[in-house]
């Protein structure tokens, strides 16, 4: 299952975007998946909530846009509070 | 609250060290081929076929991934090609980091081909980029011909299907025509080759399809040095 290192992934850059950005905590993060991505949207949304438990950004939701063609494998936005 | 927009790929880090590979292959005249399957499809033993038949002169590596032990490089090292085992330890694919890894201390200028085979799994190694030239996906005959659909991204990505174990063809309900055209269904111009590396059939025209590659992009190789 390699949703885990997805997710590792996309809180690491979410995370990099935060603090790059006035530090403000990220609420929340969107992410685009093709059905041709090898990836499963509800596996990574497990994931992600497993490993941001506990960190800065507990709480912090995935909003998965998934596309029927294409190998999307995108973090599209974050929405950064007012730090 | 504001909105960032990033639009970044999830796996822009992996991407950017497969492209640094890419261009050390370009450089040193290296094809590079992923092997990808489920477990048990028969990846190593086409590999030790593959190996047996390498025609002289042509230098090839290979690098093989597994979460445990290294069976798989000490089945590929009898035929006097350099091998390494990369161990994941738990994760169920390789990346590009352990490419680069596994290659620091070889040679690129002795190589002209480097064959890596991936973790066994359908779905995970398909999303890393190892800087390939092209990703084979290995199905055999005793998985059902449903698997394309099932697994449409691995499909999708690779160039060409080997579909093994034809030998067993008589003794499981397989219609390798339909695994055929499940998938095309995913992926019109895959290419498809039937092997059997217990009795050998069919492992003729892959190593056609080998020196094929290999020679299409020596010449692309030799273009480019000498453009430089
Ligand atoms: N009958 C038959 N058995 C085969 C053939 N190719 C491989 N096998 C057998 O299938 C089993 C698995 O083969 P491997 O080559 O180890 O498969 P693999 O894809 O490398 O497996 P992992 O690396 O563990 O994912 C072994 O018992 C092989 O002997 C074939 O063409 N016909
Ligand atoms: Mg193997």
């Amino acid at each position: 299952m390699h949703e885990l290192s997805i997710a590792a992934s996309i809180l690491e850059t979410v995370k990099r975007q935060a603090a790059a950005n006035g530090g403000g905590r990220v609420k929340k993060a969107g992410v685009r998946i093709g059905a041709l991505s090898g990836v499963d949207t509800e596996s990574l949304r497990f994931c992600f909530g497993a490993i941001v438990a506990g960190t800065r950004e507990a709480g912090c939701e995935l909003e998965i846009e998934f596309e029927a063609a294409g190998e999307a494998l995108d973090l599209a936005w974050v929405d950064l509070e007012d730090g | 609250m504001k909105r960032l927009v990033l639009e970044k790929k999830v796996l822009s880090e992996n991407d950017r060290i497969a492209a640094r590979l890419r261009a050390q292959f370009a450089e040193h005249g290296i094809y590079c081929l992923n092997f990808i399957s489920s477990p048990g499809s028969g990846k190593t033993s086409l590999l030790e076929r593959t190996l047996e038949r390498m025609p002289p002169g042509r230098r090839v590596a290979v690098l093989t991934g597994d979460i445990q032990t290294d069976n798989d490089a000490r089945r590929l090292a009898r035929f006097g090609f350099p091998v390494k085992q990369i161990t994941t330890a738990g994760a169920c694919h390789l990346d590009a980091s352990m490419i680069e890894r596994a290659l620091a201390d070889w040679s690129l200028n002795d190589l002209d081909l480097l064959l890596i085979e991936n973790v066994g799994n359908l779905v995970c190694p398909t999303s890393y980029d190892l800087g390939e030239h092209a990703k084979i996906v290995v199905l055999s005959v005793t998985e059902g011909e449903d698997k394309p659909l099932k697994y449409p991204a691995t499909f999708h990505k690779a160039s060409l299907m080997i579909l093994n174990k034809t030998d067993l063809l008589p003794h499981v309900p397989f219609d390798w025509r339909l695994a055929r055209s499940y998938a095309w269904e995913v992926h019109p111009t895959l290419e498809v080759i039937l092997v059997s590396c217990l009795n050998g059939e069919g492992l003729g025209e892959w190593c056609e399809w080998l020196d094929r590659k290999c020679g299409e992009s020596a010449v692309v190789a030799a273009g480019e040095a000498s453009a430089r």
